[in-house]
């Protein structure tokens, strides 16, 4: 094969593209408020869903609610962020979703990737596929959302996790 | 998965790699060792001697993973997903039957006409050349599309026509001198011993014939026509070290070796 080969001394890496595959950090938090909500000021709210409300998004959705918690900030400029986990293939996938004044999609955020495969979920026009959809919307692998081949369960459980945080907006947070 | 198209219009670049994406769908609905429906998981699920139709594809692969196992005398072996299984580093495949612990690779039986048997139970994990053909099979559509400067990079298994493609290798010793490979046509694929790995199934590689991790601090990188035979010999060169040059040389392909003290050699084919 026509290639070449070169080993570069680590001292003289201005830009490190290394990036072990495990438990990267790609953003923090604050990072996250900052990319999905530029400008805007954040107020976190602590919301602990009621039964009712957990009954009412698992009917809705056909899928239990794990963590009644719900880990939210409301932006100065309209909308709201979520910070929530969905199981990736062996660990979970901390993402921020960033939901408009009138409940579409801003954009995903993927924090944390803990996986040594399956990274793809990354990809920038992966997650754009998410913005504008709206609670009802069908969000399906393979469907209105891009299947990514060697990440099915990260790709499936975010796009389960948008469709679920989507509705938990409608239920408990829209109407604050 | 990123596809990178150059040299045509946006509209064009689309609809090649939508074709592109669709030929890796295909690969993972039939070649999925999770997935109920594909044609593994018949296999998985199959009684001995039981004569099976599979997708032509799937038969592609069988093959060429036959004539690496060969060529390698047993340790590439896709067969040792039982033993993965078996120690808990791996989900048992849904409905499968339990495998027989003798099983190898050689039992599972080719005939001409593509009819697949095997000749006991057993576990077959096609994820170690699957990935490398998926790209291979998404580089053919860009092809057919008309694409002639193209790279597809399914995390560290990859390949380029037309434009020279960068790699950085992603050898888990950030510490070290960063290995970079830089490809101008043909396929690379890598592949890590990571024994210090929580999630020990995704970054463990036997030795087909010992049944045997393969030696933790090992990075191989191998550069092939094809990015299945590259994906495949990854493992060759993982099990068999520095002894792996004549099974390379033998499907034309070169790789280079890091070894847990952190020595790079190059094997196979003359490099250049």
């Amino acid at each position: 094969m026509k290639h070449s080969f070169v080993l570069l001394p680590a001292a003289a890496l201005s830009v490190v593209c290394t990036a072990p595959a495990r438990a990267a950090v790609y953003l923090t938090l604050a990072e996250a408020q900052r990319i999905l909500f530029p400008g805007a000021s954040l107020t976190p709210v602590t919301v602990a869903l009621s039964s009712d409300q957990v009954a009412a998004i698992e009917a809705e959705l056909g899928v239990t609610v794990r963590n009644r918690q719900v880990r939210a900030w409301k932006a100065s400029t309209g909308g709201w962020l979520i910070v929530d986990e969905v199981l990736g293939k062996h660990e979970f996938i901390p993402i921020a979703l960033a939901i408009d004044r009138s409940g579409a999609v801003r954009g995903v955020e993927i924090l944390e990737y803990r996986e040594s495969y399956g990274d793809g979920v990354r990809e920038a026009g992966w997650r754009a596929q998410f913005t504008g959809k709206r609670r009802g919307a069908a969000l399906r692998l393979g469907e209105d959302i891009r299947n990514i081949s060697g990440a099915t369960l990260s790709s499936r459980h975010i796009t389960d996790g948008v469709k679920r945080l989507l509705t938990t907006y409608a239920v408990a947070l829209a109407s604050g | 998965m990123t596809i990178r198209v150059w040299g045509q219009p946006a509209a064009q670049a689309h609809g090649a790699i939508d074709a592109a994406f669709a030929r890796i769908t295909h690969v993972h609905d039939r070649m999925s060792f999770q997935c109920p429906g594909s044609d593994v998981s018949r296999l998985n699920r199959a009684g001995i001697g039981e004569r099976l139709r599979i997708d032509p594809e799937t038969v592609a692969v069988l093959r060429q993973a036959q004539a690496v196992a060969r060529a390698a005398r047993g340790v590439f072996d896709p067969t040792v997903a039982g033993d993965l299984v078996r120690e808990g580093l791996l989900p048992a495949p849904a409905g499968a039957r339990p495998p027989d612990p003798r099983a190898t690779f050689d039992d599972v039986v080719l005939a001409e006409d593509g009819v697949v048997s095997l000749s006991r139970a057993l576990w077959l994990d096609l994820s170690g050349i699957a990935k490398g053909h998926a790209v291979d099979r998404a580089i053919a559509a860009l092809a057919e599309a008309g694409v002639t400067e193209a790279c597809v990079n399914a995390g560290g298994d990859l390949r380029a026509i037309g434009r020279a493609c960068p790699v950085a290798l992603r050898t888990g010793f950030p510490d070290e001198a960063l290995a970079v490979v830089t490809l101008e046509d043909g396929s690379l694929a890598s592949s890590g011993g990571r024994a210090e790995s929580r999630h020990a199934a995704a970054g463990q590689h036997r030795n087909g014939v010992l049944r045997m991790p393969t030696v933790p601090g090992r990075f191989a990188c191998v550069l092939a026509q094809t990015c299945a035979v590259a994906d495949a010999l990854t493992k060759v060169v993982l099990a068999l070290g520095l002894g792996a040059g004549d099974v390379l040389a033998g499907f034309g392909a070169t790789a280079h070796l890091r070894e847990p003290d952190g020595s790079w050699h190059a094997l196979g084919c003359a490099a250049g």
